[in-house]
Protein backbone atom coordinates (compact mmCIF):
# COMPACT_ATOMS: atom_id res chain seq x y z
CA UNK A 1 0.00 0.00 0.00
CA UNK A 2 2.93 2.45 1.04
CA UNK A 3 4.91 1.85 -2.16
CA UNK A 4 1.56 2.15 -4.33
CA UNK A 5 1.37 5.88 -2.65
CA UNK A 6 4.72 6.42 -2.88
CA UNK A 7 4.54 5.59 -7.09
CA UNK A 8 1.21 7.36 -7.33
CA UNK A 9 3.16 10.61 -5.85
CA UNK A 10 6.07 10.10 -8.13
CA UNK A 11 4.18 9.57 -11.28
CA UNK A 12 2.01 13.03 -10.37
CA UNK A 13 4.89 15.18 -9.77
CA UNK A 14 5.99 13.96 -13.21
CA UNK A 15 2.90 14.84 -14.43
CA UNK A 16 2.82 18.44 -12.99
CA UNK A 17 3.44 21.27 -15.49
CA UNK A 18 6.97 22.35 -14.79
CA UNK A 19 6.45 26.22 -14.70
CA UNK A 20 8.97 28.06 -16.68
CA UNK A 21 10.48 30.95 -14.61
CA UNK A 22 10.04 34.80 -15.98
CA UNK A 23 11.68 35.52 -19.08
CA UNK A 24 13.60 39.10 -18.83
CA UNK A 25 11.28 40.16 -21.40
CA UNK A 26 8.44 39.56 -19.00
CA UNK A 27 10.68 41.07 -15.90
CA UNK A 28 11.07 44.23 -17.57
CA UNK A 29 7.32 44.18 -19.27
CA UNK A 30 6.12 43.42 -15.06
CA UNK A 31 8.37 46.62 -13.88
CA UNK A 32 6.78 49.09 -16.51
CA UNK A 33 3.27 48.10 -15.27
CA UNK A 34 4.68 48.25 -11.24
CA UNK A 35 5.52 51.46 -11.70
CA UNK A 36 2.68 52.86 -13.67
CA UNK A 37 0.53 51.90 -10.88
CA UNK A 38 2.05 54.71 -9.26
CA UNK A 39 0.08 56.71 -11.85
CA UNK A 40 -3.04 55.96 -9.73
CA UNK A 41 -1.91 59.49 -7.39
CA UNK A 42 -2.59 61.66 -11.09
CA UNK A 43 -5.77 59.76 -11.53
CA UNK A 44 -7.65 60.52 -8.03
CA UNK A 45 -10.55 58.84 -7.12
CA UNK A 46 -12.16 57.62 -10.24
CA UNK A 47 -13.25 54.31 -9.69
CA UNK A 48 -13.40 52.98 -13.50
CA UNK A 49 -10.01 54.93 -14.46
CA UNK A 50 -8.70 54.02 -11.55
CA UNK A 51 -9.63 50.23 -12.24
CA UNK A 52 -8.10 50.07 -15.34
CA UNK A 53 -4.63 51.17 -14.23
CA UNK A 54 -4.42 49.01 -11.49
CA UNK A 55 -5.97 46.20 -13.90
CA UNK A 56 -2.81 46.45 -16.02
CA UNK A 57 -0.52 45.49 -13.11
CA UNK A 58 -2.94 43.40 -10.86
CA UNK A 59 -5.27 40.50 -11.52
CA UNK A 60 -7.52 38.00 -8.98
CA UNK A 61 -7.84 38.87 -5.10
CA UNK A 62 -4.75 41.16 -5.56
CA UNK A 63 -6.62 43.43 -7.90
CA UNK A 64 -9.29 43.98 -5.54
CA UNK A 65 -7.95 44.59 -2.34
CA UNK A 66 -5.12 47.29 -4.59
CA UNK A 67 -8.59 48.67 -5.95
CA UNK A 68 -10.06 48.96 -2.84
CA UNK A 69 -6.75 50.34 -0.87
CA UNK A 70 -6.30 52.86 -3.55
CA UNK A 71 -9.24 53.86 -3.87
CA UNK A 72 -9.55 54.25 -0.27
CA UNK A 73 -6.48 56.11 0.19
CA UNK A 74 -7.14 58.82 -2.96
CA UNK A 75 -10.81 59.69 -1.27
CA UNK A 76 -8.86 60.40 1.84
CA UNK A 77 -6.36 62.48 -0.20
CA UNK A 78 -8.65 64.33 -1.65
CA UNK A 79 -10.63 64.94 1.33
CA UNK A 80 -7.83 66.67 3.34
CA UNK A 81 -6.91 68.41 0.22
CA UNK A 82 -3.07 67.20 -0.20
CA UNK A 83 -1.84 66.94 -3.61
CA UNK A 84 0.85 63.54 -3.83
CA UNK A 85 3.09 63.99 -7.24
CA UNK A 86 4.96 61.10 -7.82
CA UNK A 87 8.29 62.09 -9.23
CA UNK A 88 9.95 59.04 -10.15
CA UNK A 89 9.92 55.08 -9.54
CA UNK A 90 13.52 53.37 -9.15
CA UNK A 91 13.61 49.83 -9.24
CA UNK A 92 16.72 49.09 -7.25
CA UNK A 93 16.41 45.27 -7.13
CA UNK A 94 14.16 43.68 -9.44
CA UNK A 95 14.96 39.78 -9.84
CA UNK A 96 13.02 37.10 -11.63
CA UNK A 97 13.37 33.81 -9.23
CA UNK A 98 10.73 31.07 -11.05
CA UNK A 99 7.60 32.92 -10.47
CA UNK A 100 8.42 35.53 -8.17
CA UNK A 101 10.26 38.73 -8.25
CA UNK A 102 12.43 39.67 -5.68
CA UNK A 103 11.99 43.79 -5.74
CA UNK A 104 12.96 47.06 -4.22
CA UNK A 105 12.25 50.24 -5.38
CA UNK A 106 12.33 53.99 -4.06
CA UNK A 107 9.41 56.58 -4.74
CA UNK A 108 10.31 59.90 -4.99
CA UNK A 109 7.09 62.57 -4.73
CA UNK A 110 6.10 65.91 -3.97
CA UNK A 111 3.38 65.93 -0.97
CA UNK A 112 1.51 69.01 -1.66
CA UNK A 113 -0.22 70.55 1.77
CA UNK A 114 -2.64 73.69 1.92
CA UNK A 115 0.04 75.92 2.90
CA UNK A 116 3.57 74.24 1.96
CA UNK A 117 5.07 71.36 0.10
CA UNK A 118 7.53 68.99 0.89
CA UNK A 119 9.65 66.05 -0.84
CA UNK A 120 9.97 62.48 0.40
CA UNK A 121 11.71 59.21 -0.50
CA UNK A 122 10.76 56.28 0.59
CA UNK A 123 12.21 52.71 -0.26
CA UNK A 124 10.36 49.29 -0.33
CA UNK A 125 11.35 46.03 -0.57
CA UNK A 126 8.98 43.33 -0.94
CA UNK A 127 8.42 41.16 -3.41
CA UNK A 128 5.69 40.17 -6.25
CA UNK A 129 4.04 36.92 -7.04
CA UNK A 130 2.91 36.56 -10.64
CA UNK A 131 1.04 34.44 -12.87
CA UNK A 132 1.27 34.87 -16.71
CA UNK A 133 -2.17 35.72 -18.57
CA UNK A 134 -2.73 36.46 -22.04
CA UNK A 135 -2.39 40.28 -21.67
CA UNK A 136 0.85 39.68 -20.06
CA UNK A 137 2.08 38.89 -16.52
CA UNK A 138 0.38 40.08 -13.46
CA UNK A 139 0.71 40.43 -10.05
CA UNK A 140 -1.33 38.35 -8.16
CA UNK A 141 0.11 38.49 -4.30
CA UNK A 142 2.45 41.02 -3.80
CA UNK A 143 3.99 41.51 -0.19
CA UNK A 144 5.74 44.17 1.13
CA UNK A 145 8.82 43.15 3.81
CA UNK A 146 10.27 46.60 4.73
CA UNK A 147 9.33 50.40 4.21
CA UNK A 148 11.85 52.94 5.19
CA UNK A 149 12.76 56.68 4.14
CA UNK A 150 15.82 56.67 2.65
CA UNK A 151 18.48 57.58 5.00
CA UNK A 152 17.61 59.95 7.23
CA UNK A 153 20.58 62.89 7.05
CA UNK A 154 24.35 61.63 6.68
CA UNK A 155 25.16 57.87 7.71
CA UNK A 156 28.80 58.32 9.72
CA UNK A 157 29.70 55.62 6.79
CA UNK A 158 28.85 58.42 4.07
CA UNK A 159 30.39 60.91 6.34
CA UNK A 160 33.79 59.66 6.20
CA UNK A 161 34.06 57.13 3.52
CA UNK A 162 31.63 59.19 1.09
CA UNK A 163 28.93 57.53 -1.10
CA UNK A 164 26.42 58.52 -3.72
CA UNK A 165 24.42 61.44 -2.33
CA UNK A 166 22.23 61.33 -5.98
CA UNK A 167 21.47 57.50 -5.44
CA UNK A 168 20.34 58.44 -2.09
CA UNK A 169 18.16 61.39 -2.75
CA UNK A 170 20.42 64.34 -1.83
CA UNK A 171 19.91 67.47 -4.01
CA UNK A 172 21.77 70.92 -3.68
CA UNK A 173 19.54 74.33 -3.72
CA UNK A 174 19.21 74.98 -7.07
CA UNK A 175 18.10 71.31 -7.96
CA UNK A 176 15.84 71.62 -5.04
CA UNK A 177 14.28 74.57 -6.89
CA UNK A 178 14.46 72.69 -10.38
CA UNK A 179 12.02 69.54 -7.99
CA UNK A 180 9.59 72.32 -7.28
CA UNK A 181 9.09 73.65 -10.08
CA UNK A 182 8.20 70.46 -12.06
CA UNK B 1 4.13 40.92 5.24
CA UNK B 2 1.73 43.00 4.08
CA UNK B 3 0.27 43.05 0.33
CA UNK B 4 0.71 45.45 -2.11
CA UNK B 5 -2.72 46.70 -1.87
CA UNK B 6 -1.56 48.67 1.18
CA UNK B 7 0.65 50.69 -0.90
CA UNK B 8 -0.93 53.82 -0.93
CA UNK B 9 -1.00 53.54 3.19
CA UNK B 10 2.53 52.80 3.18
CA UNK B 11 3.71 55.75 1.25
CA UNK B 12 1.37 58.31 2.96
CA UNK B 13 2.43 56.32 6.35
CA UNK B 14 6.12 57.16 5.18
CA UNK B 15 4.91 60.76 4.51
CA UNK B 16 4.22 61.37 8.52
CA UNK B 17 7.28 59.80 9.66
CA UNK B 18 9.44 62.95 11.26
CA UNK B 19 12.44 63.40 10.96
CA UNK B 20 14.51 63.26 14.34
CA UNK B 21 14.61 66.34 14.76
CA UNK B 22 12.01 69.79 14.65
CA UNK B 23 12.49 70.58 10.68
CA UNK B 24 12.94 74.51 11.77
CA UNK B 25 15.88 73.77 13.66
CA UNK B 26 19.48 73.47 12.50
CA UNK B 27 21.38 70.50 13.62
CA UNK B 28 25.16 70.23 14.56
CA UNK B 29 27.08 66.83 14.87
CA UNK B 30 30.89 66.55 15.62
CA UNK B 31 32.21 62.92 14.74
CA UNK B 32 36.35 62.16 15.88
CA UNK B 33 38.30 59.08 14.63
CA UNK B 34 41.99 58.74 15.12
CA UNK B 35 44.25 56.14 13.40
CA UNK B 36 48.13 56.02 13.08
CA UNK B 37 48.52 58.45 9.73
CA UNK B 38 46.73 61.02 11.11
CA UNK B 39 43.35 62.49 12.92
CA UNK B 40 40.13 63.12 11.53
CA UNK B 41 37.32 65.75 13.62
CA UNK B 42 34.30 66.35 11.20
CA UNK B 43 31.63 68.82 11.68
CA UNK B 44 28.17 68.97 9.89
CA UNK B 45 26.06 71.79 10.41
CA UNK B 46 22.39 70.68 8.90
CA UNK B 47 20.22 73.70 7.92
CA UNK B 48 16.65 73.25 6.76
CA UNK B 49 15.56 73.66 3.44
CA UNK B 50 13.36 76.64 4.07
CA UNK B 51 15.98 78.61 5.75
CA UNK B 52 18.16 77.90 2.96
CA UNK B 53 15.50 78.57 0.09
CA UNK B 54 14.53 82.07 2.15
CA UNK B 55 18.69 82.98 2.28
CA UNK B 56 19.04 82.32 -1.78
CA UNK B 57 15.39 81.22 -3.62
CA UNK B 58 14.86 85.41 -5.10
CA UNK B 59 18.98 85.47 -6.20
CA UNK B 60 18.81 81.75 -7.78
CA UNK B 61 15.21 82.42 -9.98
CA UNK B 62 16.94 85.88 -10.82
CA UNK B 63 20.03 83.83 -12.09
CA UNK B 64 17.67 81.72 -13.45
CA UNK B 65 16.67 84.42 -15.52
CA UNK B 66 20.06 85.75 -17.24
CA UNK B 67 21.62 84.04 -19.91
CA UNK B 68 23.77 81.18 -18.71
CA UNK B 69 21.26 81.41 -16.18
CA UNK B 70 22.01 77.99 -14.32
CA UNK B 71 25.12 78.26 -14.28
CA UNK B 72 25.10 81.62 -12.64
CA UNK B 73 22.29 79.82 -10.48
CA UNK B 74 25.07 77.35 -9.72
CA UNK B 75 27.70 80.04 -8.92
CA UNK B 76 24.54 81.63 -5.99
CA UNK B 77 24.83 77.72 -4.60
CA UNK B 78 28.37 77.46 -4.35
CA UNK B 79 28.98 80.86 -2.62
CA UNK B 80 26.55 80.13 0.25
CA UNK B 81 27.99 76.94 0.95
CA UNK B 82 31.07 78.95 0.95
CA UNK B 83 30.22 81.07 3.04
CA UNK B 84 28.31 78.18 5.43
CA UNK B 85 31.72 76.61 5.30
CA UNK B 86 33.79 79.68 6.25
CA UNK B 87 31.03 80.96 9.47
CA UNK B 88 31.15 77.34 10.45
CA UNK B 89 35.65 76.99 10.45
CA UNK B 90 35.62 80.59 11.96
CA UNK B 91 33.79 79.12 15.02
CA UNK B 92 35.65 75.72 15.33
CA UNK B 93 38.83 75.22 17.12
CA UNK B 94 40.23 71.84 18.20
CA UNK B 95 42.98 70.84 20.66
CA UNK B 96 44.64 67.46 21.91
CA UNK B 97 45.80 67.01 25.04
CA UNK B 98 45.18 70.75 25.51
CA UNK B 99 47.13 72.05 22.98
CA UNK B 100 45.68 73.69 19.48
CA UNK B 101 46.88 71.76 16.93
CA UNK B 102 48.08 74.01 13.96
CA UNK B 103 46.01 73.90 11.00
CA UNK B 104 42.25 75.25 10.28
CA UNK B 105 38.68 73.40 9.72
CA UNK B 106 38.28 73.99 6.12
CA UNK B 107 35.00 72.35 3.41
CA UNK B 108 35.65 68.68 3.25
CA UNK B 109 35.96 67.26 0.23
CA UNK B 110 32.25 65.00 0.00
CA UNK B 111 29.93 64.31 -2.68
CA UNK B 112 27.46 64.98 0.10
CA UNK B 113 28.47 68.84 0.97
CA UNK B 114 25.85 71.29 -0.19
CA UNK B 115 23.45 69.24 -0.88
CA UNK B 116 20.39 67.83 1.54
CA UNK B 117 18.56 64.47 1.61
CA UNK B 118 15.04 65.16 0.14
CA UNK B 119 13.57 62.89 2.76
CA UNK B 120 14.81 64.88 5.40
CA UNK B 121 14.57 68.26 4.27
CA UNK B 122 18.13 69.41 5.04
CA UNK B 123 20.99 70.48 3.51
CA UNK B 124 24.41 69.78 5.14
CA UNK B 125 27.32 71.54 5.31
CA UNK B 126 30.60 69.30 6.03
CA UNK B 127 33.81 70.57 7.26
CA UNK B 128 36.94 68.80 8.37
CA UNK B 129 39.81 69.98 10.34
CA UNK B 130 42.91 69.88 8.10
CA UNK B 131 46.73 70.07 10.22
CA UNK B 132 49.56 72.34 8.95
CA UNK B 133 51.93 69.46 9.07
CA UNK B 134 52.31 66.28 10.71
CA UNK B 135 50.29 65.50 13.29
CA UNK B 136 52.10 63.28 16.13
CA UNK B 137 49.84 61.22 18.54
CA UNK B 138 50.45 59.85 21.52
CA UNK B 139 48.86 56.57 22.46
CA UNK B 140 46.83 58.20 24.93
CA UNK B 141 45.03 61.30 23.68
CA UNK B 142 41.94 63.80 24.75
CA UNK B 143 40.71 65.56 21.57
CA UNK B 144 38.70 68.59 22.11
CA UNK B 145 36.55 70.18 19.22
CA UNK B 146 34.34 73.43 20.25
CA UNK B 147 32.02 75.53 17.79
CA UNK B 148 31.33 78.85 19.03
CA UNK B 149 29.58 78.74 15.59
CA UNK B 150 25.54 79.96 14.98
CA UNK B 151 25.78 80.93 18.47
CA UNK B 152 21.94 82.53 17.86
CA UNK B 153 20.70 79.46 15.84
CA UNK B 154 17.88 77.06 17.70
CA UNK B 155 20.06 73.92 17.34
CA UNK B 156 19.86 70.29 18.34
CA UNK B 157 23.10 68.52 18.84
CA UNK B 158 24.93 65.11 18.37
CA UNK B 159 28.67 64.17 19.20
CA UNK B 160 30.46 60.76 18.48
CA UNK B 161 33.95 59.45 18.44
CA UNK B 162 34.69 56.62 16.54
CA UNK B 163 37.35 53.59 17.21
CA UNK B 164 39.83 52.76 13.90
CA UNK B 165 42.09 49.88 14.06
CA UNK B 166 44.57 51.42 15.72
CA UNK B 167 42.63 53.72 18.60
CA UNK B 168 39.61 52.66 20.60
CA UNK B 169 37.42 55.15 22.45
CA UNK B 170 38.04 55.47 25.93
CA UNK B 171 35.32 58.04 26.60
CA UNK B 172 34.09 60.73 25.37
CA UNK B 173 31.27 63.66 26.90
CA UNK B 174 28.48 62.77 25.05
CA UNK B 175 28.01 59.13 26.18
CA UNK B 176 26.26 60.37 29.01
CA UNK B 177 23.67 62.71 27.11
CA UNK B 178 23.14 60.08 24.32
CA UNK B 179 21.98 56.28 24.29
CA UNK B 180 24.93 53.38 25.25
CA UNK B 181 24.09 51.67 21.86
CA UNK B 182 25.34 51.62 18.86
CA UNK B 183 25.62 55.18 17.35
CA UNK B 184 22.49 55.65 14.99
CA UNK B 185 22.16 59.74 13.72
CA UNK B 186 18.60 58.07 12.15
CA UNK B 187 17.60 57.75 16.02
CA UNK B 188 15.91 60.64 17.43
CA UNK B 189 17.46 59.60 21.06
CA UNK B 190 20.97 60.32 19.62
CA UNK B 191 19.87 64.36 18.89
CA UNK B 192 20.03 66.29 22.13
CA UNK B 193 18.80 69.88 22.43
CA UNK B 194 21.93 70.46 24.75
CA UNK B 195 24.27 73.34 24.21
CA UNK B 196 27.03 71.95 26.32
CA UNK B 197 27.69 69.11 23.12
CA UNK B 198 29.12 72.37 21.55
CA UNK B 199 32.22 71.59 23.13
CA UNK B 200 33.43 68.01 22.33
CA UNK B 201 35.35 65.81 23.99
CA UNK B 202 37.31 62.26 23.36
CA UNK B 203 39.95 60.08 24.58
CA UNK B 204 40.99 57.99 22.86
CA UNK B 205 43.83 55.53 23.00
CA UNK B 206 45.93 53.33 21.17
CA UNK B 207 45.53 49.83 20.80
CA UNK B 208 47.68 47.11 22.12
CA UNK B 209 48.65 44.76 19.18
Amino acid sequence: MISRVVVSCVWLAGCAEEVQALSPDELTELASRHEAVFEAFEIGPHPDPLHDLLASAFMGQALTEAYVEHYRTLVTLADQDIGVDVLGVQHEVWEGRGMTVAASWRVRSRIRHQSHTHLRLARYRGELHVVRTAEGPRIHELLVHNLERVRAGLSTEALFEGGDPEAEGFVDPLELLELEAL
Amino acid sequence: MRPLAVLPSLLIASLALAHPMSRDKYSLRTAVRADRERLEAVVVLEVPFDVVMADIKSQLEAAREQPGGRKVAQDVVDAYAQKQFATMAAGLSLTVDGAAVPGRFQAKQSPYNGKGAVSEGFFVYIVEFRAAGEVPLDDDITVVVSNAAYAEAQMVYSAWAFPSSDYEVVSHSASSKLPARAYDPVDSAFWVDDAALRTFEARLKKKTP
